[in-house]
């Protein structure tokens, strides 16, 4: 049943599914990147292409005087990537067999694991943070655990 | 789904969020100090900062937010060229006291472009 009211009925389950487990994380974690990170990263290109910028920037000063914990602006954004991306592939492979379906699931946390100890190595950009390890394990298992349990 | 449907579908799926995930990253572009410009939004929200640090409880500060009374930094800073920005805002914050009181603020900021930092010419707190 989907948890969002005002959709039941309107969207088929999968299609809401997608909206909680992989819309939803997605965009907040997006939110954080917009609102708190500094505006040198691609994405702040990306959305100035698309016309965005001012509705970026009106956020950005409307929170200006909001302070979020260190892990929260740094790691979380990680971790609700790690779990909409497995959420997403248990989506798409929801009904096949578990030999079939794991090797997928695990990539988005393989991937995960993969950039942070790139970056611990200094292959990929950016700087290694152990707290991104654990908060990427903790989502991948969260994804775990809501789609093994329901299937 | 069939097993090789799902097989593209997941790898499109891997690609489209690789592809977000890449927008995390820093434009090597937008970061180097030629190319950056300091803008209002920038300076109001240094200008935050620079208040906060002057406060004696700068952590109940409240510069208004969209769900209250908004400071458009498009109103409330100009740019007086040559990267440098006035603000004038207010913020409500406790005093020594406890006292939740409204200050007006006046400052002015500028951008070095060389080091990429803001730095604070000129700060007042004015009489209402």
């Amino acid at each position: 049943m989907c948890p969002v009211i005002s959709l039941r009925g309107c969207i088929t389950p999968a299609a809401c599914a997608a909206f909680v487990h992989v819309a939803v994380p997605i965009a907040v974690g997006g939110g954080i990147y917009f609102v708190f990170r500094d505006p040198t990263l691609l994405m702040f290109r990306w959305v100035s292409w698309i016309g965005g910028l001012d509705v970026v920037n009106y956020a950005r000063s409307a929170c200006a005087g909001w302070s979020l914990p260190t892990a929260v602006r740094f790691s979380l954004p990680d971790a609700l990537w790690v779990y909409a991306t497995t959420s997403w592939l248990h989506l798409i492979w929801r009904g096949h067999g578990s030999t079939l379906q794991n090797p997928w699931v695990y990539s988005g946390f393989a991937l995960s694991v993969g950039g942070e100890l790139g970056q611990a190595c200094r292959f990929v950009p950016g700087t290694f943070d152990p707290i991104d390890l654990i908060g990427s394990a903790l989502a991948f298992l969260a994804s775990l655990l809501v789609f093994r349990r329901n299937t | 789904m069939t097993t090789s449907n799902a097989r593209w579908v997941s790898l499109l799926a891997i690609v489209i969020m690789v592809f977000l995930a890449f927008g995390s990253t820093d434009d090597d572009n937008a970061s180097s100090p030629a190319t950056y410009k300091a803008n209002k939004t920038d300076a109001w929200i240094m200008a935050e900062k620079f208040v906060n640090d002057r406060l004696k409880a700068p952590g109940t500060a409240d510069y208004g937010s969209v769900f209250g009374e908004y400071q458009d930094p498009k109103v409330c800073v100009s740019e007086l060229g040559e990267n440098r920005f006035r603000c004038r805002g207010w913020v409500d914050a406790e005093n020594a006291f406890g006292a939740k009181l409204r200050q007006r603020f006046d400052l002015t900021l500028n951008y070095t472009e060389s080091d990429q930092k803001w730095r604070l010419e000129s700060f007042e707190f004015l009489e209402w």
